[in-house]
This record gives C-alpha cells, sequence and structure tokens, in this order.
C-alpha cells in the first residue's frame, strides 16, 4: 500500500507512460518530430535533415552509439551527394540496394521497433514518401577490450573472457564452435532495459523438454530492468531457499562453449560478462577446464585437493570447536596440552572466537573487494598484523584458532563459485559444534546432504552422477581417466536425467 | 523437486543404514547376550527370519506390482484406511523408540549425566522437516551415507584387530540350541523397518525381490563383522555394558587419534537421522490417506510435536524406557506391519477380486 501512495520524492509507476509511436509515417519530417519529442531534453539523440535527389531524407541517431565516421562515409555522403534520379516508387528500396554500404541493413515499419534499434546503436533513415525505415548497423557502442577474466582463472586454459558487449562475446563463441549445429536465438527482458538475451545451444545434443522448460522460465520473468545475470539466475532456480544453486555462471568463453557441447543451454547477457548456463552439477564446482589439459593423475588429485578443501573450508572450524568444547579425548596428549596451553590466556571460549575471526574476516574481504584498490596495501597490513598478530600476542585470541581460521579461508577459495553458501555454512556449524558437538555437526551435514539431493531441476539430480549413481560417468566426476577413453563425447548431460517422471 | 520413482539399491540402501543404526544402539538385555560366539550366527537367523517373514509383503507386491492406481484403490476403501491408522500408530511408536533409545544412549555414553531432551527435540524437528523432502532425497543421500557409515565403520573396526582375544570366543551353543533360536529371533526383530515396504511400494522400481535379499545378506553380513568385533574385543564383558558396541569402539585407535569413538558415534547418527525421517515419512504418507486435505507440512508438524511431548515424558526415565523396549512391544512392532498387516491386505484383495467375479457370474 505504501508503494502505491504517490508521494514528491519517487516518480510513481502509473506516472510513467510509453510514449506510443505507431507506424513509420510518410512524411519523414514527422518522423524525425515524433523522435525528438519522445526524447525531449536528450541531447544525445540526434535528428538531421537532408535532400536525396530533391526528395527529403531524415537521419536520426543516438550520438555515442554510433559510429560518426561510418554515418557519414556509408550513409549520409553516399545519400546526400547522389546527383542522379530516384524512382518514383520504392525510392527507399533504390537507396538500400545502390546508395547505401553496409552489411547490416534492414526495413521496418514499426517506429516503436526502430526507435529501439535506434537506442542500440543504428541509424535510422527515413524517406519522404516512404512507408518504410532503413535501419541501419552503425554501432560503435564503447566496450572494454578482451581481457582474461579476473573471476574464472585458468593455468593453461585462453586468455580470452566475456566483456560486457553480447555481440563480442558471442563472436567469441563462434570462434569456438564452428558448426551450424550451434544455435542462437535472441529475447528481450526487463519491460524498461529491454536487455538482449542470447539462448545459445547446440541442436541435436539439446534435450527439447530444457530447451523449452527455460524458455518458459524465461518468459514468465517480469522485471523492469534486467542489469545482470542474478535477475535470470532466481528465475532458472527452482530451489530459491537452498544454499546451492544449479545455475552456473562464467566469464569463460571457452568454458561456456564447453558446456553447451555438453548438452547445456547458455545464455548471455547484453552489459554484463558473466553467462549463465544450465543446468550444472555439484561437483562442476570442482572441475575446471584445465583438467582436461593436464595429465589425469594430476587432474584426479587436483579435484581431489578441490573437494577437500570444500570440506575443510565448511566442517573444520565446526569440527574444531566441538573437539575443543566436547571432544577432547580424541586428540594426543601434547597437542590437547599444547592448544589448551594457548587458548587458556584468551577471553572467549573458542566458539565466540571462532565467529569473531570470521566475522573480522569477511569484513576484511568485504573491504578490500569494495575498496579503492590503491588503499589495499593498508587494509591488507591491518588484517594481517594488527587483527592477527596483535590479537594473539593480546591474549584476545588463540593461535590455534587463528591458524584454522587461515586456513579455512584459504580452502573456502579454491572453488570460488561456492564462496558464498561456503561463508554462510561455516558459521551454521561453528555455532552448531559449539553447543552440540560433533553430533550435531553431523546432524547439520545429514540434513544438509539430504537437501542437497533433494535438488533436482530439468530432470537433472543436482548430485549426480554420485547419487543417483552412473558408473558411466564416474569416470569424468572427481576422478578423470584419459582423453583417449573418455571417448567422442566427454560428457553428455542427458544421460543423468531422470526419465520417470510421474 | 520434481517426483520421480527411486530404485531398489537407493530404497534398500536406506533400509540397511536403518538396520545398521540398530545394531549400533543395540541395547544387551538379559534376554539376549550377546558375548558368546552363538551370537555371530544370529544375523544367519536373521536373514532367514527377514526372508520368511516378508513372504506376505512380497505376495502383495506381486498382486499389486508397481502401479500406483493399485495402491491408490486400496487406500480409499475403509479397509486401506484402518491400515493406515495401525501404520501411523506403529510407525510413530518406532519413532518414539528410536530416538529414546539415541536419547539414553546420548546421556549414558556420550555427555553422561547431561540433559538431551533438547537436543534429541531438535534431532526430531530436523528429521520431520528432512522427511518433508521426499523419499527421493532421502535414498539418494542414503546411498552416499551408507558409502560414509561402511568406511568408517570398517575403518574403526580394524583398528579393534589388536584388541580381539581368541579366548573371547567361547564354544558353541554352550547356553543350548533353544536359547541360541529365541534370542536370534528376538534379535532378528529388530528390524521392524521391512514393514514401511507395503506403504512406499509404489514409489520403487526395478527387481524388488532381488533387492531385499540382497538387503537381508549384506545387513546379515554386517551384523556378522560387527558381532564379531564386539564378541572379539569385550567376551563376557560385552554382556554387562549397556551399549556393546560403543564400548567396543571406544577400545579403537589409530596413530593420531586417541579415541575413535566419538568420530564414530557421529558417523553413526546419520543412521539415526535417515532411519527417523524414513518413518516420519512413512507416518506422514499414512497420515495423507487419512486426512488427503491437510497440507504435509501441517501433518509434519503435527507428527514431530505428537512424538517430542512422548519423547519429554520418556526422557530420562529408565523405567518410561523400558516400558517401550519390552520384549511383546518389540514383537508387536515387528509382526505387525511386516506380517499381520501384509497378510489382511492380501485377504482383502481376495474378498474384493471375489466380489468383483460374482456380479458378473451372475
Amino acid at each position: 500500500m505504501i508503494l502505491k501512495e504517490k508521494s514528491n520524492c519517487f516518480l510513481h509507476p502509473d506516472d510513467i507512460k510509453s510514449f506510443e509511436f505507431g507506424d513509420v509515417r510518410e512524411n519523414a519530417v514527422e518522423n524525425g518530430r515524433l523522435i525528438k519529442e519522445a526524447f525531449k531534453g536528450s541531447f544525445d539523440i540526434k535528428v538531421k535533415k537532408g535532400y536525396c535527389a530533391g526528395k527529403c531524407v531524415v537521419f536520426a541517431n543516438c550520438d555515442g552509439l554510433c559510429n560518426s565516421a561510418k554515418i557519414a562515409d556509408n550513409a549520409m555522403r553516399p545519400l546526400l551527394s547522389y546527383k542522379g534520379e530516384l524512382p518514383e516508387e520504392n525510392a527507399l528500396d533504390f537507396m538500400c540496394d545502390h546508395l547505401l554500404c553496409s552489411t547490416e541493413q534492414s526495413k521496418e515499419t514499426d517506429l516503436g521497433k526502430a526507435v529501439d534499434m535506434l537506442l542500440r546503436g543504428s541509424l535510422l533513415i527515413f524517406v519522404e514518401g516512404s512507408k518504410n525505415c532503413v535501419v541501419f548497423g552503425v554501432q560503435a557502442i564503447p566496450e572494454r577490450s578482451i581481457t582474461e577474466p579476473d573471476t574464472d582463472v585458468q593455468e593453461f586454459g585462453s586468455r580470452e573472457g566475456f566483456t560486457e558487449n553480447i555481440k563480442t562475446n558471442l563472436t567469441l563463441i563462434r570462434k569456438r564452435l564452428c558448426t551450424p549445429n550451434f544455435t542462437i536465438e535472441i529475447q528481450e527482458q526487463g519491460k524498461e532495459s529491454k536487455t538482449r538475451l542470447l539462448l545459445c545451444y547446440m541442436k541435436g545434443r539439446v534435450d527439447e523438454d530444457l530447451l523449452n522448460a527455460v524458455k518458459k522460465r524465461l518468459e514468465n520473468l517480469d522485471f523492469d530492468t534486467v542489469l545482470g545475470a542474478g535477475y535470470l539466475r532466481k528465475t532458472l532456480d527452482t530451489k530459491r531457499l537452498s544454499f546451492f544453486t544449479m545455475v552456473g555462471q562464467t566469464e569463460r568463453p571457452d568454458t561456456f562453449a564447453a558446456k553447451i557441447c555438453e548438452g547445456r543451454i547458455g545464455i548471455l547477457i547484453d552489459g554484463t560478462p558473466f553467462a549463465l548456463i544450465v543446468p550444472r552439477l555439484f561437483i562442476e564446482n570442482f572441475q575446471t577446464l584445465d583438467d582436461y589439459i593436464n595429465r589425469p593423475y594430476y587432474a584426479t588429485f587436483m579435484r581431489i585437493v578441490r573437494f577437500l578443501a570444500f570440506l575443510i573450508s565448511v566442517f573444520l572450524p565446526g569440527i574444531f570447536v566441538s573437539i575443543g568444547l566436547f571432544h577432547q579425548e580424541m586428540l594426543p596428549d601434547d597437542m590437547l596440552y599444547n592448544i589448551v596451553v594457548m587458548e587458556s590466556n584468551t577471553l572467549f571460549t573458542l566458539t565466540l572466537e571462532a565467529l569473531i575471526i570470521h566475522f573480522v574476516y569477511e569484513t576484511v574481504r568485504e573491504a578490500g573487494l569494495r575498496m579503492p584498490k590503491s588503499i589495499g596495501h593498508a587494509v591488507s597490513i591491518v588484517g594481517a598484523l594488527v587483527i592477527g598478530d596483535a590479537a594473539v600476542t593480546a591474549g584476545l585470541i588463540g593461535a590455534p584458532m587463528l591458524i584454522i581460521v587461515a586456513l579455512t579461508a584459504i580452502c573456502s577459495l579454491v572453488s570460488s563459485d561456492l564462496y558464498q553458501p561456503i561463508s554462510v555454512l561455516r558459521i551454521v556449524f561453528i555455532i552448531i559444534g559449539g553447543f552440540t558437538g560433533l553430533y550435531g555437526i553431523m546432524i547439520g551435514a545429514a540434513a544438509l546432504l539430504i537437501s542437497l539431493a533433494s535438488m533436482t531441476d530439468y530432470s537433472v539430480p543436482f548430485l549426480s552422477p554420485f547419487s543417483p549413481y552412473k558408473k558411466y560417468l564416474l569416470r569424468d566426476s572427481l576422478v578423470r581417466i584419459s582423453m583417449e577413453k573418455l571417448g567422442k563425447n566427454i560428457f553428455d548431460i542427458n544421460t543423468i536425467k531422470l526419465k520417470n517422471k510421474k | 523437486m520434481e517426483k520421480t520413482k527411486v530404485s531398489t539399491p537407493q530404497f534398500f540402501s536406506l533400509l540397511y543404514l536403518s538396520v545398521l543404526s540398530s545394531i549400533f544402539m543395540y541395547i544387551s538385555s538379559p534376554e539376549i547376550t550377546i558375548s558368546g560366539t552363538d551370537s555371530l550366527l544370529r544375523p544367519v537367523v536373521f536373514i532367514a527370519v527377514s526372508i520368511v517373514s516378508a513372504l506376505p509383503l512380497l505376495f502383495v507386491y506381486k498382486k499389486l506390482g508397481q502401479n500406483e492406481t493399485n495402491y491408490k484403490k486400496l487406500y480409499e476403501s475403509k479397509f486401506g484406511k484402518i491400515t493406515a491408522v495401525i501404520y501411523s500408530v506403529v510407525y510413530l511408536l518406532g519413532i518414539v523408540r528410536t530416538t529414546a533409545r539415541f536419547d539414553l544412549f546420548a546421556s549414558s555414553e556420550l555427555f553422561p549425566g547431561a540433559e538431551m531432551t533438547l537436543f534429541i527435540i531438535g534431532l526430531v524437528a530436523v528429521c520431520a522437516a528432512l522427511s518433508l523432502l521426499g523419499l527421493e532425497s532421502l535414498t539418494r543421500a542414503g546411498v552416499i551415507f551408507t558409502f560414509i557409515v561402511v568406511c568408517a565403520t570398517g575403518f574403526v573396526m580394524l583398528s579393534l584387530w589388536d584388541e580381539i582375544s581368541v579366548l573371547n570366543f567361547t564354544p558353541l551353543f554352550q547356553d543350548g540350541a533353544g536359547r541360541f533360536f529365541s534370542d536370534s529371533i528376538l534379535f532378528s526383530l529388530q528390524a521392524s523397518e521391512i514393514g514401511v515396504l507395503l506403504t512406499v511400494l509404489p514409489q520403487i522400481k526395478g527387481n524388488l525381490k532381488k533387492g531385499f535379499v540382497w538387503w537381508a545378506i549384506l545387513s546379515g553380513a554386517t551384523f556378522i563383522a560387527v558381532l564379531f568385533f564386539v564378541v572379539g574385543t569385550l567376551g563376557a564383558f560385552a554382556d554387562t555394558q549397556l551399549f556393546p558396541t560403543y564400548t567396543a569402539v571406544t577400545l579403537a585407535k589409530f596413530g593420531l587419534l586417541q579415541r575413535m569413538d566419538a568420530l564414530e558415534t557421529a558417523i553413526w547418527i546419520l543412521c539415526v537421522v535417515e532411519k527417523i525421517a524414513l518413518y516420519f515419512f512413512v507416518v506422514k504418507k499414512n497420515l495423507k490417506i487419512l486426512f488427503p486435505k491437510v497440507k504435509k507440512s501441517t501433518l509434519c508438524l503435527v507428527q514431530a510435536l505428537s512424538v517430542c511431548a512422548v519423547l519429554v515424558f520418556v526422557s530420562g526415565n529408565l523405567e518410561r524406557f523400558s516400558f517401550i523396549s519390552y520384549t511383546p512391544i518389540v514383537v508387536g512392532m515387528y509382526v505387525v506391519p511386516v506380517i499381520l498387516l501384509p497378510v489382511s491386505v492380501l485377504f482383502y484383495l481376495k474378498k474384493v477380486k471375489k466380489s468383483e467375479k460374482s456380479p458378473q457370474q451372475s
């Protein structure tokens, strides 16, 4: 109710009225006037009138999104300097076929749609007496150059990462998948932002049910603006309350292409370098593209290391707290003695100590992420020396706990995609371990595993191939056998799809 | 979650965990001793009793198959509703018994003297919530739990190897063959979880008979292995211990780890969670037959509250606990769901078939 009340500070949704353009008018000047009126006050919308062989021609474009030199060389100069004669009928077609020079040009009768294209960097050309306008591709949208992604680093893989430009991203994938089976479907999402999405899949490999399910979910999307991958994630994920997600995210075109070849669906979103992939399995959090370049024994070893790092980062602080408080008998006497001596000088209980240090760690991490890079070193020094060393010396926290937190922090960064669930679950298990010991932790772990097992999206179980057990697929799970033995198709998501729906 | 059927190995891994929880928290009593070598042969009787007593269930399966509509017809009848009431009562009692036993285990062995009621109520709440995730989730997790539990138990048991004394293995049938058989049958009747089959049959796919026989054999083999180490390490001392399996585990040590009982007990909890969650699921399914319009979450809440109410009454009181572990009650909890109800279902199906035939003939 509060939202619906009109306020002086905010624009009420009812006040936003969309401008009705209708069809392209035969009067070229009128079209230009309508566009000017719709964007009243927007200095970047340029409308220019000229004459081509005596016929009035109006050009409209959005400054900053277009290449001015291309407009001048390929559109304005050929038209305005044309001295010949124009046919009485189909003057616009004549211009398109004989005068304008571009591979990207189309005709549009709907002025609203033409204006949408104008906002995407196209030049609109209206010709007197024609009910069509030419949409002329002269886009030069400012973009970042292709760089190595920060969030998805590979040792031996490609150094290319997605950018914010959807066309560049598509080119990066096309470069890797030179096959007509690679299919792209374009969609627009967001009533106001009209963000373009590209639904990418491999014809013949993608499951029709999966494709339809993804399309249906995207159709149900109801946002005014779609400014990032996160907006779509909510819709593509069924189990929204879970710590984990079955929607993958990548900044790497090589990973994206590989997943599409496995029968999955990729979604490129204009304006973000993060592409989405559905469905994603739990085991994929421990797999990287480097694994397929490294020797099988090393790839297997690293996958196991990553999985153990995940377990350590979630459970170690909780287990340490529970052993320290409830199950001291598990440790050898010497070790127990050392821990007791060091912890006896501290002010807080083990549980509180663990929670405080984790809170401090997460704060330092968040500060490191958000603050200007120029003062990053200062935060590192404060974090490492003041909070770490000085807190132990002052007797605020024990050295063993600091070691545990440091180890946990490092381990949690091994699988960057799992950082969010790890950081919250770790706190949960510290609290459970502090109150109920190892037994409580095991009940929590059982609940977590059963909840993971309950995750099934697009008929694909999250814990596959472990449960439901698929022996054939285990060869590329935590273990990776040689590429020769993996065969022609490395992995196919359709093989783990549940077929016995009720 | 999209509903699909669970495979036979998945389902029986869940039942296997459930049976393991019984052996891990096995309470020695004057009726069933555990110290003699005889106990190593009990699992053989267990296998035989399980297979024979499950015959009515397997006949029901043969009659109704895995077709859900057949079961729907059965559940919708008055007879089906009476069966659902009995099942609900039996398995609610099963939940109470399992949690009360765990409560006794926790307060006497894990944290002696500590008040565990809140912990147990927490366990009940978690299991009730997990049962809402469905049988498929429980069975999928059950496969992974089985792997963890078997590996951990195998490791702990093998680390007990040095503690085994040959002198602890007494000659067979010292107390007579009669005592052996009565002990063995009572021992076998602990595994009342087979009864859940009638409720979950339509949700299982695959060869049920084969799965069942494998489950009985593997459970029996695990019993033999666990009892071998318990008898070998503790001997006659086992009979003086409330939880002999736990006492044997306390002797295990390996390298850096001085005592592994906490670790092993923590692993056992996985079995307990699965067993209680399975029972909650079964009771919920039966209550849904009786109250089809009530939400599943409401039914689970009611179950959890009623179990907690009884547990508060039983918790910390050995006399009340021994009442629910009284031999006739244990026997009843096995015989009713595993034998009596399936037999009565068979008679009911026969009657229905007859009545369907007679109007046609007339």
